[in-house]
């Protein structure tokens, strides 16, 4: 198992934004967590990152726990993350960019191979190189974090939003490229509004309702879950 | 109720004030008026620095303003002569000098020069964005410094004013601390607070929603200004001299001090600090006298008070990043509350009449966009960025009651246009015709107040303030009450502010946030941060709206809802719509006309089937329809 969440409760001050979800992630698998705004996915994630320390639970790497670890060690030990709303370093270029997704590795010729690969995967990059990341724009900018993330060569990539504000062409591309790491091997945790493409993706999904798992399940059976085709697939 | 807790409060001070003036030696009357006199300094210091979040440094210069018009107005005749032994005094202070009654008088002077000095000062520094007013500030104070150990026949030099009379007894000194800290109080909690905090917040979206950044902030540091002279007065009357050394660049370090460790923003921090910093200053002396500590002995160290500060300032800022209160600030309702007599929330909502709509319509909407009357005229927009044409000679149309969507690929110059719209950036070449007037290369607040709202792609709002708060700032274009009126809580500004809260909770309800009132905006999830950023914009009572990706973050359930929601706002407050969308089943399930942009230039428009089916949409952004 990749990744193993038990009971993992989150509070933010009084707020009880996580009631003791439990969930897996299966090595080289893809993921989703689907559910309103609010419901907790995004909490899910950056607690799996250590930006938000949790109360009670486990969260376990490769049978590990990290759920104590600061967030630079979290990293070291493989997991990367995408963040809502890309948090791309806008005044360096996108070569620095990529590079510092690599900061913590130590093997050049490594780096230097996943430094081919991400931009293999996203040529537009490979045109700007050299200009200043906030000089991308919205679609651009995601490839980059997504290039950024995979340059710490993580066994688990994790994504907040990929799609936000991004035109339809390009989320296309984005989920495109999704598959393609995935293909690769690697483990995805996908946290998605547009939630009809992260479960056509996806192997497994849970749906996140005001910090508890409502329901989980094969992807493609959410997919065709009543329920679910009412409350997060727009009927 | 709170008006009588804070008059039986005072009261209360004063009785106190009395028993100590009877009672205590002159050494701990003398710490409690330096305290009362710091209060004044650093309540009046926190309003630019901590409220309107604009870095002054130069509180000194103000109060060495206020500091020697009091010793020029009070000083006695015969005593003047003998001051000025080297040179004569300058006309025509030489020939008068007010009786002590009148201290009062020299105070409010001085500190109506303090206002004119950081108008002086301010006009310059305000015209510019960004951080030139710390540059500014330090270079006033500095200055003054200069002209007192010059100016001889007017300030006597370096050796200063001495011998003013003692005027600044205990309860002058309190009473001013107690009228600095109510005005400023009432003012940070007005509308006109709430827009200087806007602007601490987010600048750009502050000025969006109506808020002239130029005015406010000269608000806030006029003052400032005011109250720190009259400090400075104080000072001067408490300590009986007036001298270039009284007021050096140490003065504004000890303030900053104050305010950082009280807690930027926090007008209760900075009273209790002020008053224990200067508690404290008496207090340490001791450290800088030599020291016995059985065989060991350590020889006195001028300068020792300051290295305890500055190592509790550390210390502190490891512990406490915010300072000791950060921006929390005490008020009567949060005691009761406390205590259990009211309900905070009781207290808050009180005056909200349940009163439905905001504006009710009185036309039909539909009635308006049938006549067709263009309210928006886009007129052949180009802008470039260095070498980048983002938009070019872009030109579009929009008719009152309209739901006009603009797509196109990211990057192809959509933000732009509401950028140029709105005011934030001027076109180099082009027109924008709004409501019968040209508007462009107008200031955002300008548009703002003729007309038109917006909200933001990457989200603007003001992070530390209240949900309610956020709306409230936009209100503030409507406050017809005078600064003045505003902070002495006059009723004129007392009823607005009723109006203007109950419009306000109103809007709330719409959007579905009325029960989340208090909650920091900040804290809000994603989507729920957009519907406020929308209550916000309809707080600007606009005829055109602007929704920059309005549906972004949101499922498509909590979409379907969004639609069905522009679509009611547009019927309800008779509004013209334009908005940036990537979700297409709102951009075709709402919009009548769609406008396609691509590499900043118009590719496309027209009905949202002309546009599903058009062939150069499809290959420049929706892509071919799979599966």
């Amino acid at each position: 198992m990749m990744l193993a969440i038990e009971n993992l409760h989150v509070y933010y001050g009084g707020i009880h934004a996580l009631k003791g979800i439990s969930m897996e992630v299966p090595e080289g698998s893809i993921v989703t967590l689907i559910g309103a705004n609010g419901a907790g996915k995004s909490t899910t994630l950056r607690t799996i990152t250590g930006l938000v320390r949790p109360r009670q639970g486990s969260i376990k790497l490769k049978g590990r726990d990290i759920s104590r670890l600061p967030t630079h060690q979290i990293v070291q030990s493989g997991v990367a993350m995408v963040p809502e709303g890309r948090k791309i370093f806008r005044n360096l270029t996108v070569r620095e960019n990529l590079m510092m997704g690599a900061y913590h590795r130590s093997d050049a010729s490594a780096v230097q191979r996943d430094f081919e690969y991400v931009i293999g995967l996203f040529p537009r990059l490979e045109e700007r190189l050299s200009q200043k990341g906030g000089t991308l724009s919205g679609g651009e900018q995601q490839m980059l974090a997504i290039g950024r993330a995979l340059m710490s060569g993580p066994s688990l990539l994790c994504l907040d939003e990929p799609s936000l504000g991004l035109a339809p062409l390009l989320v296309r591309e984005v989920f495109k490229a999704l598959e393609s790491v995935h293909d690769e091997g690697r483990t995805i945790l996908l946290i998605e509004q547009n939630a009809r493409a992260a479960l056509k993706l996806a192997d497994y999904a849970y749906v996140l309702e005001t910090g508890v798992i409502k329901m989980q399940g094969k992807a493609s059976d959410l997919l065709e879950n009543e329920d679910v085709r009412k409350a997060y697939l727009g009927g | 109720m709170s008006n009588l807790l804070t008059v039986v409060s005072v009261g209360v001070l004063f009785v106190f004030l009395w028993w100590a003036n009877n009672n205590l030696d002159q050494f701990a009357l003398r710490i409690m008026r330096t305290g009362a006199v710091y209060i004044v300094a650093a309540v009046a210091y926190n309003l630019v620095n901590g409220i309107t979040g604009q870095f002054s440094l130069g509180p000194n210069g103000f109060m060495a303003i206020g500091g020697y018009a009091m010793a020029l107005l009070m000083l006695p005749l015969e005593q003047k002569k003998f001051v000025w032994f080297l040179e004569p005094q300058m006309w025509p202070f030489n020939s008068f000098s007010l009786p002590g009654a009148l201290f009062v008088v020299a105070l409010i002077v001085g500190g109506l020069l303090g206002a004119l000095g950081a108008l002086i000062v301010g006009i310059p520094s305000f015209r510019l964005r960004g951080d030139y007013l710390a540059i500014a500030t330090f270079g006033f104070g500095e200055i003054i410094f200069v002209l007192a150990n010059n100016l001889i026949p007017f300030t006597n030099g370096p050796l200063g004013i001495k011998g003013i009379p003692e005027y600044a007894d205990i309860y002058w000194c309190f009473g001013s601390a107690v009228v600095a800290t109510l005005f400023v109080k009432n003012l940070v909690n007005s509308s006109y607070g709430r827009a200087m905090k806007g602007i601490r917040e987010d600048e750009i979206a502050a000025e969006a929603m109506g808020v002239s950044i130029f005015r406010t902030k000269m608000q806030a540091f006029l003052v400032s200004g005011f109250f720190a002279a009259v400090a400075g007065g104080l000072l001067g009357a408490l300590v009986t001299t007036v001298s270039p050394s009284l007021f050096t660049f140490m003065m504004t370090f000890n303030l900053l001090i104050i305010i950082v460790l009280g807690g930027l923003g926090s007008i209760t921090g900075s009273v209790i600090t002020a008053f224990g910093f200067a508690v404290a200053m008496e207090l340490l002396r001791v450290m800088e006298a030599p020291i016995n500590i059985g065989p060991i002995h350590l020889p006195g160290i001028a300068g020792m008070r300051m290295v305890i500060f500055s190592v509790l300032l550390i210390v502190l800022m490891i512990f406490w990043r915010r300072g000791l209160f950060g921006q929390w600030d005490f008020s009567w309702n949060w005691l009761l509350s406390k205590i259990g007599i009211t309900s905070k929330a009781a207290e808050a909502i009180s005056p909200v009449e349940q009163n439905g709509a905001p504006r009710p319509t009185a036309t039909s909407v539909r009635a308006e966009a049938q006549e067709g009357g263009v309210l928006m005229s886009l007129q052949n927009l180009t802008i470039r960025f260095g070498g980048l044409v983002a938009v070019s000679d872009f030109s579009l149309d929009i008719k009152k009651g309209e739901i006009v969507g603009l797509i196109g690929p990211n990057g192809a110059g959509k933000t732009t246009i509401f950028n140029i719209i709105t005011g934030q950036y001027t076109p180099d070449s082009g027109h924008v015709f709004f409501d019968g007037s040209d508007i462009t290369g107008w200031r955002p607040d300008l548009i703002a107040r003729a007309g038109i709202a917006r909200t933001f792609q990457n989200i603007r709002l003001f992070g530390e303030l209240s949900v309610l708060d956020n709306v409230l700032v936009s209100e503030h274009l409507g406050i017809k009450s005078s600064l003045l009126t505003a902070a002495l809580g006059l009723p004129r500004y007392l009823s607005e502010e009723r109006e203007a809260r109950s419009r306000a909770m109103a809007l709330l309800k719409l959007v579905g946030l009325a029960d989340l009132y208090d909650v920091q905006a900040g804290a809000l999830p994603y989507g729920q941060q957009r519907q406020l950023e929308i209550a916000r914009a309809l707080a600007t009572h606009p005829k055109l709206l602007l929704l920059d990706e309005p549906a972004a973050g949101m499922n498509p359930e909590e979409t379907k809802r969004l639609m069905t929601f522009i679509r009611e706002l547009r019927d309800r407050f008779s509004l013209t719509i334009f908005l940036i969308e990537h979700h297409m089943e709102v951009v075709m399930g709402i919009c009548e006309r769609i406008r396609v942009l691509d590499y900043g230039v118009s590719i496309a428009e027209g009905t949202p089937k002309e546009i599903q089916t058009n062939p150069r949409v499809i290959a420049a952004y929706l892509g071919e329809e799979e599966g």
